[in-house]
This record gives structure tokens, C-alpha cells and sequence, in this order.
């Protein structure tokens, strides 16, 4: 049931990852002001995730000295382009970082903007890359819902754990605790996104019948117990996160949310693996 | 050189031999796991027994021999990200190998299995309608093997004109798709594209 | 394994040093390739073409009923690669002899892992496969003084020559029949050997269908008549499997279908290949039933009147009381046993035939009106259904149909027989007279190296002898895999063998460490037929004969050697070196062959060089369709058959007299009429309680028999598999692709299962001639059907029953 493509697992999952981390904390920055001093870790790490992410999709490839001609189909290429947006994102965040240390709050803000923008079109365009034709199962909008519903839920988790760390002794602890209600509401949101998605690709998968072959049934026969450790898995990390989100809140102290948040990454990380290995696996090409 | 290159299976006349799957690996020298061409075995029915406890059934199969398409419109060649996956000017859809990266997206997308890995390349490799013999002006190896003359290549319009536009048929997905260059004349066993009728049912040979 | 691998490879005379590193070269790309490491392939289509590179021609010499021409790309004294027949435009009638796959596989088979380098004995017991490399010198001596003993201590009639086709079709180099192998003329040289008679494909068709139609081959009408036809009805019959030549009968039916109106009906218990290209309609039936059926068809015929009386009266005795033969008590013809006025007093109603054979009673009566009715129909049949423990009566039964409806030697009719052929005679290789006139039945051998002295005429077909005078002690085995693989029961066989006081040598003379060379005590590398000179006669067809010149395309493989030259060294220690080859070298032969050959076909090139070139040769057949026993349908009286009365013998009164002389076996039936006889392991025999499905084995387009078994590329796209039906297999719970377990009280297979419709409920089939390995339990890895089938022989020819088997099947 699980397929072998763990390159491409880490690749999305963890480049999903940090776009969300990019995505939310740059917004907490435009929306929440001064909040900036306590976001100054995501970006980076965001930076970092999206090089092991691309350090792992080479190790897909078959010959990745010729890596350098994937970008030549930007033209007709779905994963062209995928390969081109995902490099620009890395190339943008790494400006915006540097950019930070030369001026911590100088002329950062379109580059922020920028971060966010191309960050979103990079899961967009990752989505494309899996609505192929030939292949019904993942030609759904579910698809597009899972891959964004990753990027929230594990951006929003990573954002609040390296917020609490970073913030453990913060003096403003009202704007701490802004940040934490914006990161448990893209949690939450991520979290819907999911349940939408999860619920779509079960229909997608019911309607792939490739000569006598449902996927649903395959999945029913033996992707059960992945399915549940996902679910479960995700849903606890985000009901943990939440709470203690909630609870931040409540008490003005980000770094409640440090222990919990570890916990909650590790889970919706581990979920999130097992689920995006179950996606590669239900892969059914129609034809021959 | 054919400006559209084409295959022609006669389906009244395939008996499933895989005559051309071995004269494929002979010519072409492919390792274990690799087959350009593959013959699918397309079976259905069921057996039902009646009041005197006999059978009765409506059983049939049929064979299809299907290698690369070199489609109008080949998915490969739409999605590979390098442009090695190309369709020359002699209308053969073929692999760069001095492009290929080896991701395997054009495998993911191909609903005729035409791309195939190896593992010992990290590369792409595929049918290139044996481009070689018909410089030379010789038959595909596939083609001049097949004992039952069920398999014929040609340029598309003129098979078109002798045989009609047919290509649909089960297991084959829409041509919409692809715009496979294949003509099938199919046989009385054939069911149309999309039937449930039957399924695949020799996944360990192709 | 052998400890041939680690022999050294010391310079002998005659192997090159740069021939063993070629070849270890073409061993080394087999090895990683199978390896899965070096895709050397597209590295080698970038290659410039060796300009020493040629292409000859070659053939493929088996036992599938087919020949083609192959050629042979060699390229630095090793075979590149194998392209087939490409002369002329490919019309119907001059069409190219197009190879199957197993013909286009040659050089993965002639380079296969298992190819014998060297001359070798056994070490060790029996079966074990191991051996010790010896020299051609040692060889010779070695056979020579076990010969010598056999003779001296046992006679002539001491020893066999095997059955083997693995070089079928071939002249010089031939291995089948037995009696015109260069081994043969060696053994006339030295006063004889016990013959055999019969074959494993069609002993009994052989043996019963002359009661009927008198004495010789029974012929009948060829595919190409289907176009003449209104109703073509193959019992069993694959050519899809067993004539798998583009020059050969499937593309003959596949060509004659195209022009044909004519209906086809196919009546098997499995859904052939055949069935799938060319049947309007499949019937399925239980194995072993046929003559059921036949009954039953025959009850709708006669109670309905739509036979051919005429025909019946004119051409036929037995069919009434009034053409019964004389001497013979009223209640024996053959309308008193359908209509259940003879001694078993049952009506062979469609119903009655429904419940044996499993088909619906209205389709028997069905069918029964379509071949009364069509005019004309031709009737076939394969030879899968008289492999079968009734299958003289299965056989017989069969030309009951046309005989009853008047279709025997019509155009677009048949006898009933198998379809006929259109070939050219080749001119063959001299080998002397046998003086030895004693034969048993091909599939005796096991029996005589048990019990030889005991065996008879009248109770184990013994010929040219009321009793054997010694057992089988000395075993010669040329291109033949019937020592473990393709005989019945390999268990009880290798019990047999294992006792070297019975049958004291084998030797075995092969290309290849088969299942059979591993019981060799002397085990002799042959070159392959790519590596000599030779001619491959025809196969069967329809519309077109053809020959086929083969010259050699490179050296002997390693220290093999040509089957005359070995014959001659050994004749050379026998001290009948000059007897055998009088004088002449195998070349000198070749030419010799050749020239008796343009005497009969004055076409052919003054010099054999040219002939090489050429490759093939063929001849159209023009006209309408040939129409065997026309004449004597025409003019019984002027033409009559071969027959005791001249006529169809539908009632044999010399079957009658065997009925009533021969010792037969509890439950074994030879009768007069051609009859449904239930029999052991058959449809109805209550051991199906403990072994509740039937067993068959069907020919595979993975190999011809055993040959091809081992040939990597063919068993990745057709494995062995056994075909088990959804019903049978839901029972068990077995999925398609479960490593199941087949088994008897004989033996067992582990072996993946293809469940698949086009198999009957109730019934089994392994394709047979799957490598017998077994595994240390001795349970059968490779799935050898023969470990399940029987060695108890047919009541009539002593012929090999090997579809008549019972068996359970579970999930390993």
C-alpha cells in the first residue's frame, strides 16, 4: 500500500511546511505590529526546510547531474514550472533573510509580500503537478485542499513551536498572544481544509475503477490503519496545539505552547508523512 | 521516413503469442523488467449454474499488443520537464538521453506504459519505433515478427483511409487523451472503452 | 550444482583461446543481465556495426509441430541477435515463415547458464547433478565399456533409445524418431536395440483411429478447407499453442477464418488461445468426456434421422445390426448402443451425456442439430484428448460425427481426425536396419527397466515379441527431456533410477543441464544446432511447404561436439568406426543428404553453398484444398480402405478380438464400438472425493514441451502458472498470484495461480514441460506437471494418459 516514493513524500511535505511557516508568519507580521521581534526565526527556518526538501527531491531523480535541464519545459511542464517556483521561493526567502540581518525592519516588506505570494503559488503549482489526467485519483480538487490544508497545519504548529522558543522570555507578551490566536486559527483552518480534502479524495478514489480495480476498495483492504494514524494523528496534534494555543492566550505566556508544540509538530509531521505516503501509494493510472 | 508513423493491430488475427515482445527485447537488448511492448490479456465473464447443476458462461478474452503511440499530443512529451521526452521531426516520440533527468513523471502520466525506468541508466527508456531499421528501410522488429500479421505500421492517414479511425476499445483509456497514433480493427470478442466487462488479467506479464 | 563450474578451463584441442573468452564474454552479458546491474543495451544500439558482422541462416528444430526460419546476426563468432524470414512480399501462399517466440529467443537459449561446456560423468547418486569433467577421450572409453557390458551381459534388446525431439525437424542432426538419429546407425553397427513405438504426442490417436479407417496415418482435410466449409468444430486443438509458426497452421486458420462464413465452435476445457482468436463459440467440457458428448450428439442424430444413411451403408460396417460383421452376437452395432439397445442397456440421451461431460443438455441437443445440419462441417481434433487414460475411445468417438453425418472425404469436410498438412519430402540420413525387430511402447521404458522379462504382448504391448528377453540396462538419450520431465510420474521414475543394479547407464547427450541430463552417468555436450551444418524440413501446413538450409553460424560452444561426430568416436571404440561413417565426414553427409534431396525437389541450387545462402525454399500449393479418402467415398468398391472389410470400421472386429485376448488392468475397456468408458482418476471416479479437481496439462507458448524451459526472457512474458477458475479458487481462498500447492498421492507442485475464467469449474491446468526442480522435501518447485500425472498406460497403444489426473489444490 505504501509506495516507495519517500523522496517526493519529504520533498512536498516539508517545502508545504514552509511555505506555511512563511506564509503565516510573514502575515502575523503585516497584521499584528511589532510583532516582528518575535517572528524572527520562522523565515529562516523556512529557508532551511525548503533546502532539505530540494536536497531530497534530488534524490528522486535518476541522473540529478542533469537536474539543471528541468527547468528547460517551463512551456508545457507542470513540474517544470513546480521545480522553477519552488527554487524562486527558496531564492526569495533567502533574500528576505538576509535582507533581515542587514536591516532588521528596513525594505523588507515587499520581499515579505514576495515570500508570500510566490510561497503560495508554489504549493499551487505543486497541486498541478498531481492533476494528471491519466490519473483519477489524484486529479481532484482534493488534491489542491490537501496540499494547502499541509501547508497550514504544518506551518501554523511550526510557527507556534519556534514562537514559543523564541519568545520564551518575551517582555510583550499581548502581541505573544495575538500571534498564538492567529497561529491556532490557520491550525483549524488547515485542519478543515484536510477533512475537506480527505473527504473528496474518498470520493475520487470510489470513482477511479481501473478495470474491476477500485482504489477505494484497495485503500479499504490495505491502507486502513494508515488512514487512522493519520487522521488521528493530525487531529491530536492540532487539538493539542489548539488548546494550548487557546490557553496562551488566555494566560499571556507563548512558551506554555513550547512542550506542547513540539509534540503537536511531531504528530501532524508524522500524520502528515503517512498521509502523503497513502497518496503516492493509491496512485492508479488509467489504461494499460 | 513516415511523417506520422502508426500502429495497426488486427485484432481478428492476434492469437496473444508475444511474438513481438521477444523480438523487441532481441533488438533492442532490454534487461529483465523492461518490455517496449507489452501484451495486455483482457479477460471477463462469469460462470453461473442453472437448476441442473451445470455451468453457463459468457466467457471471452482477447489480446492487445501496445508499445508507445508516438501520440499527436503525447502526455510524455507534455509534461517532461528536461524536453528530453521529444517528438522528432519523423513523428517518433523518443528520450534525450543527454537531457533526461530520470524523474519518472513522464511515467506517471503515460496511460500506455510506453516510458519505462532503468534502473541501470537513471534514465528514461522507451520504443523508438525501431527508427534505426526504417532508415534502413525495414519493418519495426515488432512488426516484421508477428507470426499472425495482426501487427502492421504505416503512415497514419493512409492506414486511416485503409482500416478506419478505430482505436477504442477495452482496456485502451480515451484517445482524447493522447491522440494515439494506433488503428485497431477490433475483433468479435471486443468490448468498447470503459466496459467493466472484464479486466487486465495478466499484470505479472506486462 | 555440478561441479562443472569449477572445473578449470584448461586449452583443449580445439577450443581457441579467444573462443573461451568470446564466450565468456556472451556468459558474462547473460550474467548481469540477468543480474539486473548493466543495461548495456541502448549503449549497443549507439554502436557502430561490426564490419564483421553477418547474418546467416538458421532454423528452429523442436517438437512444437511448426519449423521456422530464423537469421542469425554473428557478429565476432557469437550470435547477436535472431530475425526470422523476410524473403519476398509475404502474400498467403509464399509467405514469410515467420518464428514465434521461442524461435526469436534462440540466442538467449543457445548462451542460456545451463549450456554443458565439457564431457562429463557423474559423481555421486543419480539425479543429484553432480559431475565431474572428463575428456572425449575418457568419454568414449567410458561409453564404450559400459555398451560393451550391457551387450555382453544382457543382449541387444538391453538397450533403449529414448524418446527425445529437441532437435526435431532436423536432417543430419535429428533427434526424433529415435530410429533415423546417428545414434541408431551406431547401434545397427553393433546388432541392434529394442525399439519403441508410439509417441507422447499422440500415441493413441496413432494407434486407434487405423481400426477405423484402416492402417497408417489417418489423414484429414487441411485448415485452408475452412473456407469451404459451413461449421468447423475443434475438439480440444490449439494450434494458437501448438503450430505457432507465421508459416504454420495458426496463421493457416487465422488466414482461412478471414475468408470463411463458417461458424467455429471450440470444445475444451479451457479457453484457448485458439478459442480467443477464431471461436464464435466455446464449449466447455470435462476432461476425458469427449466420447460423451459424442454419444450424446450421436443419440440427436439418430433418433432425429439426420445421418447419412447412404454414406453409412455404402462406406461404413457396424453402424446397424444388418453391417455388423459376421460372427459377431446382435445388440454390438453401434445404433443399439446409442439408443441403449446393447448390454448396458442405457440410452446415451443428451441428458445422460449432460451429467458426465457438464454441458447443458440443450446445447447438446443444440449442437447436435448444427453438425447434422451444415453442409458440409469439419470436424477436428487436437491431441489433448486422447492424452487422456480413454483416449483410444475419445479419438474415435470423435470421427462418429463425421462419419454419422456423411462428412468423410467431402470438400470442406473431414474424417475427424486432426486437420492435415502439405509438405515435401526431405531426404534423410541412412541409418542401416535394426536387427532387432522387439519394440515396447514409448512410454514402457520405466516398466521395462523394472520388470523388462515379465512384460508381454497380450498384457503390456510388447511387438515383434510375445515377451521381452531382458530388461532396459543401458539407456541412450539424445536432445530429450523424457528421463524425469516430460514422462509421467517423476517420483516414482527417479525410485526407478536411483536403483543402479536395474538400469546400469544412462547417457545423455544434450545442449543443456536439464532436469533428464542430471540422471546421466555420461553426459555429453552436443553443439547446438546454430553450430553445424543441417537441414530443417517443414512443419505442418495448409497452403505452403518449405525447406530450410541452416549452415553453421559459429563454432561448437566451448568442447560440445556434433552428435555424429560422438557417435563416431564412440563406433571408433566399438571397432565399428568404418561401418558407421563408411568413409565420410559429417560435411561429406551433408552433401550426400543434398544430393538425394535434388533428385527429389530438382529446384534446389547444383551446390549446397548456394542453398545456404539461399535459406528457404517454398512451395505453394495450388488448387482447392486436398480432400483425403475422396476416391473411396466416391468408389468404396474400387478404393477400398486398408481396413479388414475396405470399409469404415465403425464396429472393429479386430478391436473385438483384442477385447477378447488381451490381459487388460481392473477397470481398463477395449471395445469394438467407440465408446464412452469412465476411467480411473477420470470425471466420475469417487476418489474425487479425496482429490476433487481434474488435472490437465496444456502446451504453453513459453516453451515447445521442455524445450525453451529455461530461457529467461520467455518466463518473464509467459511464467508458469497454474489456471484455476474464480469458483474453484474463492473455495480456497487463493488469489490471483498465490504461491498455491497442487497435489496427489504421486506428488507435488508449488506454483503461482492465474485464476482465470477461461479455465472450467472443477478443473485444473498446469502447462506442461516446466523445469522439474525439486526442492530438498522433493516437492516440485518448478511446476512440472509430470510430478502429478501417472505411469499406468492407456488399455490399447500402452500410451501416456498424462491429462487423466486427479488433484487437490490449497495455498502454500
Amino acid at each position: 500500500m505504501f509506495s516507495s516514493e519517500w523522496s517526493l513524500v519529504l520533498f512536498t511535505v516539508l517545502t508545504q511546511a514552509a511555505v506555511g511557516i512563511v506564509v503565516i508568519s510573514e502575515f502575523t507580521r503585516l497584521l499584528l505590529k511589532n510583532s516582528g521581534a518575535h517572528l524572527k526565526w520562522q523565515a529562516p527556518a523556512a529557508c532551511a526546510l525548503t533546502a532539505l526538501g530540494l536536497l531530497f527531491s534530488l534524490t528522486h531523480l535518476g541522473t540529478p547531474l542533469h537536474s539543471v535541464f528541468t527547468i528547460l519545459n517551463l512551456g508545457s511542464s507542470w513540474l517544470s514550472r513546480e521545480i522553477l517556483v519552488v527554487g524562486c521561493f527558496f531564492a526569495v526567502i533567502l533574500l528576505l533573510v538576509l535582507q533581515r540581518r542587514k536591516a532588521p525592519e528596513k525594505g523588507a516588506t515587499p520581499l515579505a509580500i514576495a515570500s508570500i505570494v510566490v510561497g503560495l503559488g508554489a504549493v499551487f503549482i505543486m497541486t498541478r503537478v498531481y492533476l494528471l489526467p491519466t490519473v483519477p485519483v489524484w486529479n481532484s480538487i482534493a488534491t489542491t485542499f490537501g496540499f494547502f490544508g499541509t501547508m497550514l497545519l504544518s506551518g501554523s504548529v511550526a510557527c507556534g513551536l519556534i514562537g514559543s522558543l523564541e519568545n520564551r522570555s518575551a517582555k510583550n507578551a499581548e502581541s505573544c498572544s495575538s500571534m498564538a490566536g492567529v497561529f491556532c486559527v490557520s491550525a483549524l483552518v488547515g485542519l478543515a481544509l484536510k477533512f475537506i480534502g480527505i473527504v473528496l479524495s474518498m470520493i475520487a478514489l470510489n470513482n477511479t475503477d481501473n478495470y474491476g480495480m477500485n482504489a477505494l476498495h484497495m485503500v479499504a483492504d490495505k491502507g486502513v490503519d494508515g488512514l487512522v494514524a493519520w487522521i488521528v494523528m493530525v487531529c491530536a496534534g492540532i487539538g493539542l496545539f489548539s488548546w494550548f494555543a487557546l490557553k496562551a492566550m488566555g494566560t499571556k505566556q507563548i512558551k506554555l505552547i513550547a512542550s506542547p508544540a513540539l509534540c503537536a509538530l511531531a504528530l501532524v509531521l508524522a500524520g502528515e508523512i503517512i498521509g502523503r505516503l497513502m497518496f503516492y501509494g493509491t496512485y492508479m493510472r488509467i489504461g494499460i | 521516413m513516415l511523417k506520422r508513423p502508426a500502429f495497426y493491430i488486427d485484432m481478428e488475427a492476434c492469437t496473444g503469442c508475444k511474438t513481438c515482445m521477444i523480438a523487441c527485447i532481441d533488438k533492442h537488448d532490454l534487461p529483465k523488467g523492461i518490455l517496449w511492448r507489452r501484451v495486455s490479456e483482457y479477460t471477463g465473464g462469469d460462470w453461473n449454474k442453472d437448476g441442473n447443476g451445470k455451468y453457463h458462461q459468457n466467457v471471452f478474452a482477447y489480446y492487445l499488443s501496445i508499445s508507445c503511440n508516438h501520440c499527436e499530443n503525447p502526455i510524455c512529451v507534455r509534461s517532461c520537464p528536461t524536453t528530453a521526452m521529444h517528438k522528432g521531426p519523423d513523428g517518433i516520440v523518443s528520450v534525450d538521453h543527454d537531457k533526461c533527468v530520470g524523474c519518472r513523471y513522464c511515467e506517471w502520466g503515460c496511460p500506455y506504459s510506453a516510458p519505462q525506468y532503468s534502473e541501470g541508466l537513471g534514465k528514461m527508456t522507451k520504443c523508438d519505433f525501431c527508427r534505426d531499421y526504417q532508415r534502413e528501410g525495414k519493418s519495426p522488429a515488432c512488426v516484421a515478427a508477428c507470426p499472425n500479421r495482426a501487427l502492421h505500421y504505416g503512415e497514419y492517414e493512409e492506414l486511416a483511409d485503409k482500416y478506419g479511425s478505430e482505436n477504442l476499445v477495452a482496456p485502451l483509456p480515451s484517445p482524447n487523451i493522447t491522440q494515439p497514433n494506433l488503428i485497431i480493427t477490433p475483433n468479435r470478442n471486443a468490448k468498447p472503452a470503459g466496459s467493466q466487462a472484464g479486466k487486465i488479467s495478466n499484470p505479472e506479464e506486462v | 550444482m555440478s561441479k562443472e563450474n569449477s572445473a578449470p578451463s584448461k586449452k583443449k584441442k580445439g577450443v581457441s583461446r579467444r573462443n573461451v573468452l568470446k564466450w565468456t564474454a556472451a556468459l558474462g552479458g547473460v550474467a548481469s543481465l540477468s543480474a539486473g546491474g548493466l543495461f548495456y543495451g541502448l549503449k549497443k544500439a549507439n554502436r557502430q556495426p561490426n564490419s564483421d558482422e553477418k547474418i546467416v541462416w538458421a532454423s528452429c528444430n523442436v517438437n512444437c509441430g511448426s519449423r521456422c526460419a530464423l537469421r542469425a546476426h554473428v557478429s565476432d563468432g557469437v550470435v547477436t541477435r535472431i530475425e526470422t524470414d523476410n524473403l519476398g512480399k509475404d502474400t498467403y501462399g509464399s509467405h514469410q515463415v515467420r518464428a514465434c517466440l521461442r524461435g526469436r529467443s534462440m540466442r538467449r537459449r543457445m548462451y542460456a547458464p545451463e549450456r554443458l561446456k565439457y564431457p562429463m560423468k557423474r559423481v555421486g547418486k543419480r539425479g543429484e547433478g553432480n559431475f565431474e569433467r572428463i575428456s572425449w577421450d575418457e568419454a568414449y572409453a567410458l561409453v564404450a565399456k559400459r555398451l560393451k557390458k550391457a551387450i555382453d551381459e544382457h543382449g541387444n534388446e538391453s538397450v533403449y533409445l529414448n524418446y527425445g525431439t529437441g532437435n526435431l525437424g532436423a536432417t543430419l542432426s535429428k533427434s526424433w524418431p529415435p530410429g533415423a538419429t546417428p545414434i541408431a546407425r551406431l547401434m545397427n553397427c553393433l546388432g541392434g536395440y529394442l525399439n519403441h513405438y508410439g509417441d507422447y504426442s499422440a500415441a493413441q490417436i496413432e494407434y486407434a483411429l487405423p481400426f477405423t479407417y484402416g492402417s497408417g496415418w489417418v489423414d484429414g482435410n487441411t485448415y485452408a478447407d475452412i473456407t469451404n466449409t459451413e461449421l468447423f468444430v475443434m475438439f480440444g486443438n490449439n494450434p494458437a499453442a501448438t503450430r505457432m509458426s507465421g508459416g504454420g497452421l495458426v496463421n493457416d486458420i487465422v488466414q482461412a477464418r478471414k475468408k470463411s462464413g463458417a461458424k467455429i465452435i471450440v470444445i475444451d476445457p479451457r479457453y484457448t488461445d485458439t478459442a480467443a482468436v477464431a471461436a464464435d463459440e466455446w464449449i466447455p467440457i470435462h476432461p476425458g468426456t469427449d466420447a460423451a458428448l459424442v454419444c450424446g450428439l450421436a443419440h440427436v442424430l439418430i433418433t432425429e434421422k439426420i445421418v447419412d444413411d447412404d454414406f453409412l451403408k455404402k462406406c461404413c460396417v457396424g453402424y446397424d445390426e444388418d453391417s455388423l460383421p459376421e460372427g459377431i452376437p446382435a445388440g454390438n452395432s453401434y445404433k443399439s448402443y446409442i439408443l441403449g439397445k446393447g448390454d448396458d442397456k442405457t440410452p446415451k440421451t443428451p441428458k445422460w451425456a449432460s451429467e458426465i461431460t457438464g454441458i447443458p443438455e440443450k446445447r447438446i441437443i443444440q449442437l447436435a442439430h448444427e453438425i447434422g445440419r451444415a453442409k458440409p462441417c469439419f470436424i477436428t481434433q487436437g491431441w489433448g484428448i486422447q492424452r487422456q487414460a480413454n483416449g483410444e475411445q475419445n479419438c474415435r468417438a470423435i470421427c462418429m460425427l463425421p462419419i454419422l453425418t456423411g462428412n468423410v472425404g467431402v470438400q470442406g469436410g473431414n474424417t475427424g481426425a486432426r486437420e492435415g498438412s502439405f509438405g515435401i519430402p526431405f531426404a534423410g540420413f541412412p541409418t542401416l536396419e535394426n536387427p532387432v525387430k522387439t519394440s515396447i511402447s514409448v512410454f514402457g521404458w520405466t516398466d521395462a527397466i523394472v520388470r523388462g522379462p515379465e512384460m508381454t504382448a497380450t498384457r503390456d504391448g510388447v511387438q515383434g515379441r510375445d515377451r521381452l528377453i531382458a530388461p532396459i540396462k543401458f539407456i541412450w538419450n539424445y536432445a530429450g527431456n523424457c528421463i524425469i520431465n516430460q514422462h509421467s510420474d517423476s517420483n516414482r521414475t527417479h525410485e526407478i533410477l536411483q536403483d543402479e543394479s536395474k538400469c546400469e547407464t544412462i547417457v545423455v547427450i544434450d545442449n543443456f543441464m536439464t532436469p533428464s541430463a542430471r540422471y546421466a552417468d555420461i553426459l555429453l555436450p552436443a553443439a547446438f544446432n546454430l553450430e553445424e551444418d543441417d537441414f530443417a524440413v517443414c512443419g505442418w501446413t495448409s497452403t505452403m511447404a518449405y525447406q530450410i538450409f541452416a549452415p553453421k553460424a559459429v563454432e561448437p560452444f566451448f568442447e560440445s561436439r556434433t552428435v555424429y561426430d560422438i557417435c563416431t568416436g564412440v563406433a571408433e571404440r566399438m571397432g565399428v568406426r568404418n561401418a558407421f561413417t563408411e568413409g565420410r565426414t559429417r560435411n561429406d553427409w551433408a552433401h550426400w543428404v543434398y544430393a538425394k534431396q535434388r533428385a527429389n525437389t530438382p529446384d534446389l541450387p547444383e551446390n549446397l553453398d548456394d542453398a545456404f545462402t539461399q535459406g528457404v525454399f517454398k512451395y505453394e500449393r495450388k488448387g482447392k484444398p486436398a480432400v483425403p479418402y475422396k476416391s473411396f467415398r466416391e468408389d468404396p468398391k474400387t478404393n477400398p480402405l486398408p481396413t479388414p472389410s475396405g470399409k469404415i470400421e465403425i464396429f472393429s472386429k479386430r478391436l473385438w478380438n483384442i477385447a477378447h485376448t488381451w490381459e487388460l488392468r481392473e477397470g481398463d475397456v477395449i471395445s469394438a464400438l467407440p465408446q464412452y468408458t469412465p476411467t480411473w482418476e477420470g470425471v466420475s471416479d469417487p476418489l474425487r472425493s479425496e482429490f476433487p479437481l481434474q488435472l490437465i496439462g496444456h502446451h504453453y507458448k513459453q516453451r515447445t514441451h521442455s524445450t525453451y524451459g529455461n530461457v529467461d526472457w520467455l518466463k518473464q512474458v509467459a511464467p508458469q502458472e497454474l489456471w484455476i477458475n474464480p469458483v474453484d479458487a474463492e473455495k480456497r481462498g487463493i488469489k490471483h498470484g498465490d504461491m498455491v500447492k497442487v497435489f496427489n498421492k504421486r506428488g507435488t507442485v508449488i506454483v503461482p495461480a492465474k485464476v482465470t475464467p477461461r479455465i472450467m469449474p472443477g478443473v485444473l491446468t498446469l502447462p506442461q514441460g516446466a523445469w522439474y526442480t525439486p526442492g530438498k522435501d522433493g516437492i516440485d518447485q518448478g511446476g512440472c506437471v509430470n510430478v502429478l500425472t501417472s505411469q499406468r498406460p492407456t488399455p490399447l497403444s500402452k500410451g501416456n494418459p498424462q491429462h487423466t489426473n486427479l488433484v487437490q489444490v490449497e495455498k502454500a
